[in-house]
C-alpha cells in the first residue's frame, strides 16, 4: 500500500474515532448547578446524576444534603446557597414558598423498607419473611417481641419518620391485626427508645445495635443491607395510593401529618439559571429517570404542584 | 510595632466576638425558646450529663496526666505525645460512628439512646483535650521542686497535696474549661449514639428542622448562657491564684 493511501486512512479513521466521543464544545456554558437535597439523596446526586450531568451538559455540579425540613428552613433563612432543591415529599418545597419558588415537580419515589441485620437474634425469622417462607403479617408480631430492637427516624423532622410510623398503622387494617399493634410496635411518635438521627440509624443497624431499622430502598441497597421489601399499599411510594396513605395519621409538634406517597420532588431555588433549569431538565428526562430506576427509585410521569406558569419553559416541556 | 499589634489584636477579638454578636442578633425569644418542655429537658440534660462527663474527665485525665509527665521518660513522653494527638484528631462524626460499635453490642450494657451512653460519648469527645491541656501545664512545673519535698521527708501523697496540686490547679482549671466547651458542643458523638435524651447541640438541630432559624438559634443562645458559669468561674477562681 503506497503511503499516501496509509495516510488517508489513518487520518480517516482518526475522523470516525473522533466523531464517537463526546462533541468537543467551542465555549463550555458557564455556570453551576448549586443542588440542595434531602440527605437520602446524597449517593445517587452526587455520584450518578451530578458527574452524568456534568458529562451532558458541560454545567458544573455541587451538591449539599441534610434533612430535608432543615434544608428547606436552611435556604428560607438564606443560610445556605442553592439554586436547586430536591426534597422527599412536597411539604419542605412549601416553606420555600412563595418567595423562593411557586411550583415544583414530582418524579419519582423510593419504597420504604425495612432493613434488618440477619446476625441479630431475630435473623432467622426476618431472613425467613423477607424471603417470602414467612408472611409478611408475622413481621408487626415479631416486632413487638420483648428485647427486639427497632429504630425509625423522629416523625417530627424526618418524613421517612413519618411514613414508617403511617406505615404500621396501614399494616394493622391491612393486615386485620389487633386494634393496639401499632402502639405495641411503635410506642408514642418521639418514643426515645426507637427514635434515631438519620444520620446515625443504619449505621447502629450496621453495628448491630440494632434489629432492624425503616429505611429506603435506595438507601438498603447503596449501603448492602438485608431488606424486607413491603408492598405499595405498605411502601409510601406509589402516588395512585394517595388515596389509602391518607388514611393513617401521625401527630407532631407542628401538627397532625397525614400520608401520602414520599415522592422525591424538585423544584428551583430563588432567580432561574440556565445550570439550575438544566440539571432539573435533565434529571426528568430520560437519561436522569433511567439513572434514578438504576439506583433503585421508582420513577413516574412528572406531576406538577403550584403554578404551572412559574415553572421554566424546559422544564415545562418535560412535564407534557 | 505597637500600634500593629494593638490593631490585630483588636481586629482579632472583633472576629472572634461575630458570630455571637449575630446570635444575638438573629436569635428569636429567649423565653419561648424555653417555653417547651424537650427544650428544659434538653438544657437539664446538657447539664446534669455535662457535670458527670467533666468529673470523669478529671477523675480519669489528673492521674493520666500526671503519670505522663512524672513517670515517663522524655522518649516515651515524646511517644505517648504523638499517639494522644490521634484521638484528638478523630473527627467527632467518626467518633459517634465508631462508637455505635463500642455502644453497641461490644458494651455489656446497651448504651445507644440512654444517659449514660450520652456521657460516654461526651467523655469520648472531651477527654484527649483534658488530658492533653494538663499534661502541658504540668510539664512546665519543675520537677526540682517536688524533689526538694522529698528531700524534706514528705510522702509521694503530701508532695502532690501541698507542693503539685497548688502548682498545678491553674492548669487542670484551664483544662476544665477546655473540656467543658468540648462536652456542651458536642454533636458528633451523640447525634449517632445518643439521640435521646437529646441535650442542647441534638435539640437545636431538631429545632432547626422543625421550626427554622431564629427558633434554632434563641435555644443556641440559652446554650451559651446555661454553660458559660463554669469556664467564668474557673477563669475567675484559678486565673487570680496565678496572679
Amino acid at each position: 500500500m503506497k503511503p499516501i493511501i496509509w495516510i488517508a486512512t489513518s487520518l480517516g479513521v482518526t475522523a470516525l474515532l473522533a466523531g464517537c466521543g463526546p462533541k468537543p464544545s467551542a465555549t463550555p456554558p458557564h455556570g453551576k448547578a448549586n443542588v440542595a437535597y434531602a440527605g437520602s439523596l446524597a449517593e445517587v446526586n452526587d455520584q450518578v446524576i451530578g458527574p452524568n450531568f456534568s458529562q451532558a451538559t458541560g454545567y458544573q455540579y455541587l451538591g449539599q444534603g441534610g434533612g430535608s425540613f432543615g434544608m428547606a428552613q436552611k435556604l428560607a433563612s438564606h443560610t445556605i446557597n442553592a439554586n436547586v432543591f430536591e426534597s422527599v415529599g412536597y411539604a419542605p418545597i412549601q416553606i420555600l414558598e412563595p418567595k423562593l419558588t411557586r411550583w415544583a415537580v414530582s418524579f419519582a419515589s423510593s419504597p420504604l423498607v425495612i432493613a434488618f441485620n440477619p446476625k441479630s437474634r431475630y435473623g432467622p425469622e426476618l431472613t425467613a419473611i423477607q424471603h417470602g417462607k414467612k408472611p409478611l403479617k408475622d413481621l408487626f408480631r415479631l416486632m413487638q417481641s420483648p428485647g427486639f430492637r427497632l429504630g425509625r427516624t423522629n416523625p417530627g423532622t424526618d418524613p421517612q419518620g413519618q411514613a414508617f410510623y403511617m406505615m404500621v398503622e396501614l399494616a394493622q387494617k391491612h393486615f386485620h391485626l389487633p386494634p393496639d399493634t401499632t402502639e405495641k410496635v411503635l410506642g408514642a411518635p418521639d418514643n426515645p427508645h426507637q427514635v434515631y438521627s438519620e444520620e446515625g440509624i443504619l449505621t447502629l443497624l450496621q453495628s448491630g445495635s440494632l434489629d432492624a431499622a425503616s429505611a429506603f430502598l435506595s438507601e438498603a441497597q447503596q449501603r448492602h443491607l438485608d431488606y424486607i421489601p413491603l408492598p405499595r399499599t405498605l411502601n409510601f411510594a406509589d402516588p395512585s395510593e394517595n388515596a389509602w396513605y391518607h388514611q393513617a395519621s401521625v401527630k407532631t409538634p407542628s401538627g397532625v401529618v397525614h400520608g401520602s406517597a414520599l415522592t422525591i420532588d424538585i423544584t428551583t431555588v430563588g432567580k432561574v439559571t440556565p445550570a439550575a433549569q438544566s440539571f432539573i431538565h435533565f434529571v426528568l428526562g430520560p437519561r436522569g429517570r433511567a439513572l434514578m430506576q438504576k439506583a433503585g427509585y421508582t420513577t413516574f410521569p412528572a406531576h406538577l404542584y403550584g403554578t404551572r406558569s412559574a415553572v421554566p419553559k424546559k422544564i415545562r416541556a418535560e412535564l407534557s | 510595632m505597637n500600634r500593629i499589634v494593638t490593631g490585630i489584636g483588636t481586629l482579632v477579638l472583633v472576629l472572634l466576638f461575630l458570630p455571637l454578636a449575630v446570635l444575638v442578633a438573629h436569635a428569636g425569644s429567649l423565653t419561648a425558646a424555653l417555653s417547651s418542655a424537650e427544650n428544659r429537658m434538653a438544657l437539664y440534660t446538657t447539664l446534669t450529663s455535662g457535670i458527670l462527663a467533666l468529673a470523669v474527665d478529671m477523675l480519669l485525665g489528673v492521674p493520666l496526666s500526671w503519670f505522663l509527665s512524672r513517670r515517663l521518660s522524655p522518649g516515651w513522653q515524646r511517644f505517648w505525645g504523638t499517639c494522644l494527638i490521634i484521638p484528638m484528631l478523630m473527627p467527632p462524626l467518626v467518633l459517634g460512628l465508631v462508637l455505635a460499635y463500642l455502644a453497641g453490642p461490644a458494651s455489656p450494657v446497651m448504651l445507644t439512646n440512654t444517659f449514660l451512653g450520652l456521657v460516654v460519648a461526651e467523655v469520648y469527645e472531651s477527654l484527649p483535650f483534658f488530658v492533653f491541656a494538663a499534661w502541658g501545664y504540668l510539664r512546665t512545673i519543675p520537677r526540682s521542686l517536688e524533689e526538694d519535698a522529698w528531700a524534706l521527708g514528705k510522702t509521694p501523697r503530701e508532695t502532690f497535696r501541698y507542693v503539685l496540686w497548688p502548682l498545678a490547679a491553674t492548669g487542670f482549671a484551664v483544662a476544665g474549661a477546655m473540656a467543658w466547651a468540648r462536652i456542651v458542643g458536642a454533636f458528633g458523638g451523640p447525634i449517632v449514639v445518643a439521640y435521646h435524651p437529646s441535650a442542647l447541640p441534638v435539640q437545636i438541630w431538631i429545632i432547626l428542622q422543625e421550626q427554622g432559624l431564629p427558633a434554632a438559634l434563641g435555644l443556641a443562645l440559652w446554650l451559651m448562657v446555661a454553660v458559660l458559669p463554669l469556664p467564668v468561674w474557673l477563669n475567675w477562681r484559678y486565673g487570680r491564684a496565678e496572679r
